[in-house]
């Protein structure tokens, strides 16, 4: 015979429990983290194996018309409180990106983000049909690369109406695919910005790719990296990412990824605060390895547990009420 | 509450920034290929590799051949292959360059904590191909000191290609010699030799090490399976970043720098890359033949 009594405590502790599970525009992960672009998925397997180390959601490195070699090494370079880097973009383009996310969409088990860059609103249109046959679960548009300017000249998300061009070119070809903009720290105002994607119909924003640096070594009196600049990642980005979250979170309505820095479930926590509704994770795959999904997912629980929140979504924006 | 680990805690971490390396000397082993001595104390293991800066040209992954953390001195053996590795062959001593690592996997020897081989035997061999035969040579060195019989057997197209046969066999370990053209040794490949020596001394080695065409590698961890002997071979994947961000070394979902370069034939074996394709700097794929 069922005792009422423990099925009463069990539904008491299981209201108790914290459930990491996130959806972000009607996809569900496991949690809030999000694999970010540029790190470890060049490939679908390494997608995949992003996913098996727990990342609730994963991007692919972003895929240009062309296959692209990058910049000459070296193209990153670790300093006191981050990663400086200048990969240069490279990819193996759409034609065998395409094939990558088809891999990632089988084996990966949690939602898969395309995403594209090109040189022009047009450009970033066929990228952005191109890679649609692999049916992945979002597209987002990396118009913030701080790394190319001498090729493709200010990235488009310097401009509120140059991101919004891109914005309304690539959503035209995607049908229902939500569509994720990926806005840079490298503006005089990040909310314009915002504004004007989601107007011309982003369905999220990515708040934020690097922001431009430069890492001198005295020995060789010269920057380190071939490119001389590139973007800083990791810990010392993560104030000016919770500071971009927080003002495009007052700015639209469209959910945020936000990204830059999170290395510790308090740092996912803090995002979420701000204004994400998912958390991008790159540089903290340096720090803490591949364990770093799960070591953060099980840190935000933790901190869940302690102060009595249940699910992600209870944290988001919260620091906008104080 | 038991939120401890703060960013405070990963600052300042230099395990991705170059440290100044001034090159002490430069040794010739044969025409297509130098070891490089540098100064500083690196605490690599055998297997483990650095990114090399050559400040004003480009930066390359190599493995570490010579260790002497107490000397403060560390060797590259480089073969000349194509524009960076050319450009390292104009230094001279004195020149300065950047050194970041050490990074990866490293071999583990029979009876080591973290091994999952038992030390039954004391009897290894180490199939060396090219310039994989330097960093067994380093293995080598760690394998004598802690008294095990080596049996290197090395193998290249011709005998101008062979190299570090001295240091080797200076070390104790004993030399056997494969060479297409047969110009030294064996008449043909490397794993007819060690079929041989699996076969006549048979249930008599505790584990099987190479390094080299991955091909080679391939045919050495089935021939070693086949005679039931643990392999261990190392993964050479096109590298940027040589710390598990920038995912250029995949091999078949496993990131090289880091999850490798060494790895067990067992584990690797499954691998629907290992043997089959590498990818180049934009990640396109390219076909072992
Ligand atoms: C873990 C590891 C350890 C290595 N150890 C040694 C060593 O001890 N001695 C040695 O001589 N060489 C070693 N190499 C190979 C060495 O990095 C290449 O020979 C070198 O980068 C060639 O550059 P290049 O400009 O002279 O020639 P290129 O013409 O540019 O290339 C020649 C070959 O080297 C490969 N290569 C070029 N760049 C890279 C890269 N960034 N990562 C991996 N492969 C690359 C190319 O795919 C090509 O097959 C190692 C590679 C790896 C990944
Ligand atoms: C090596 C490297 C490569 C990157 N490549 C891309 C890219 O291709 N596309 C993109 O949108 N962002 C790229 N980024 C930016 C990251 O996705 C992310 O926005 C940034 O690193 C901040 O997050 P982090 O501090 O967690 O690393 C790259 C970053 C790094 C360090
Ligand atoms: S070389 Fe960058 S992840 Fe391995």
């Amino acid at each position: 015979m069922p005792n009422v009594l423990n099925e009463y405590k069990l539904e008491l502790f299981e209201k108790k429990m914290v459930d990491l599970s996130n959806s972000f525009l009607e996809k569900t992960a496991p949690n809030p983290t999000v694999l970010a672009s540029g790190f470890m998925g060049v490939t679908g397997l390494s997608l995949a194996s992003a996913a098996a180390h727990g990342a609730g959601m994963v991007t692919i490195k972003s895929l240009s018309l062309e296959p692209r070699k990058g910049h000459k090494t070296p193209v990153i370079v670790g300093f006191e409180a981050g990663l400086l880097n200048a990969v240069g973009l490279s990819n193996p383009g759409v034609v065998n990106g395409v094939e990558e996310l088809k891999v990632a969409k089988k084996k990966a088990g949690v939602p898969v983000i395309a995403s594209v860059f090109a040189d022009t609103a047009e450009n970033f249109a066929k990228a952005a049909a191109a890679v649609m046959p692999a049916e992945p679960d979002f597209l987002e548009i990396d118009i913030s690369c701080p790394n190319v300017d001498s090729e493709f000249g200010i990235p488009f998300a310097a401009d509120p109406g140059a991101a919004a061009d891109v914005t309304k070119a690539c959503k035209k070809v995607i049908g229902s695919v939500p569509l994720i903009v990926k806005l840079s720290p490298n503006v005089a105002a990040i909310a314009p910005v915002a504004k004007s994607v989601e107007a011309a119909g982003a369905d999220a924003l990515d708040c934020i790719n690097t922001l431009k640096g430069m890492v001198i070594d005295p020995v060789a009196r010269r920057p380190v990296l071939t490119n001389k600049f590139g973007g800083v990642s990791g810990p010392a980005l993560k104030p000016v990412a919770i500071r971009c979250v927080y003002e495009c979170y007052k700015a639209v309505k469209i959910p945020i990824i936000g990204t830059g820095g999170v290395t510790t479930g308090k740092d996912a926590v803090e995002m979420m605060m701000a204004g994400a509704s998912a958390v991008g994770v790159g540089s903290a795959l340096y720090y803490r390895g591949l364990d770093a999904f799960k070591l953060i997912a099980g840190e935000m629980k933790d901190f869940m547990k302690s102060e009595g929140f249940k699910s992600p979504r209870d944290l988001v924006g919260l620091a906008h009420e104080n | 509450m038991k939120i401890d680990l703060h960013p405070d805690s990963f600052a300042l971490d230099g395990r991705a920034s170059f440290v100044p390396v001034p090159i002490l000397r430069i040794r010739d082993e044969n025409p297509h290929t130098r070891t490089f001595f540098f100064k500083h104390r690196l605490p690599a293991k055998p297997g483990q590799f650095v990114m090399l800066w050559q400040p004003g040209f480009d930066e390359k992954p190599m493995s570490v051949a010579f260790a002497y953390p107490e000397k403060e001195e560390f060797g590259l053996t480089v073969a000349k292959v194509g524009p960076s590795t050319e450009h390292l062959f104009s230094l001279k001593k004195g020149d300065r360059l950047g050194v970041r690592g050490p990074y990866g996997t490293h071999y583990r020897l029979p009876g080591a904590s973290d091994a999952g081989i038992k030390a039954k035997h004391k009897r290894i061999i180490m199939v060396g191909g090219g310039f994989g035969s330097a960093p067994l040579r380093f293995l080598t060195e760690q394998a004598v000191a802690s008294g095990f019989h080596v049996d290197f057997i090395q193998g290249a197209r011709s005998q101008d290609r062979l190299i570090l046969q001295k240091d080797i066999q200076e070390l104790g370990a004993h030399l056997h010699v494969a060479t297409n053209d047969g110009s030294q040794g064996h008449k043909g490949l490397v794993t007819e030799v060690l079929e041989t020596l699996l076969a006549t001394n048979k249930g008599r080695y505790d584990a099987v090490y190479t390094c080299g065409p991955e091909l080679m590698m391939q045919a050495v961890g089935k021939l070693s399976e086949a005679h039931g002997v643990p392999c261990q071979v190392s993964v050479e994947r096109y590298m940027k970043c040589g710390f598990g961000v920038c995912g250029q070394c995949d091999c078949g979902g496993m990131l090289t720098c880091v999850e490798g370069p060494v790895v067990s034939y067992d584990s690797i074996k499954k691998n629907p890359e290992f043997g089959v394709f590498h990818r180049d700097g934009a990640g396109l794929k390219h076909y072992f033949k």
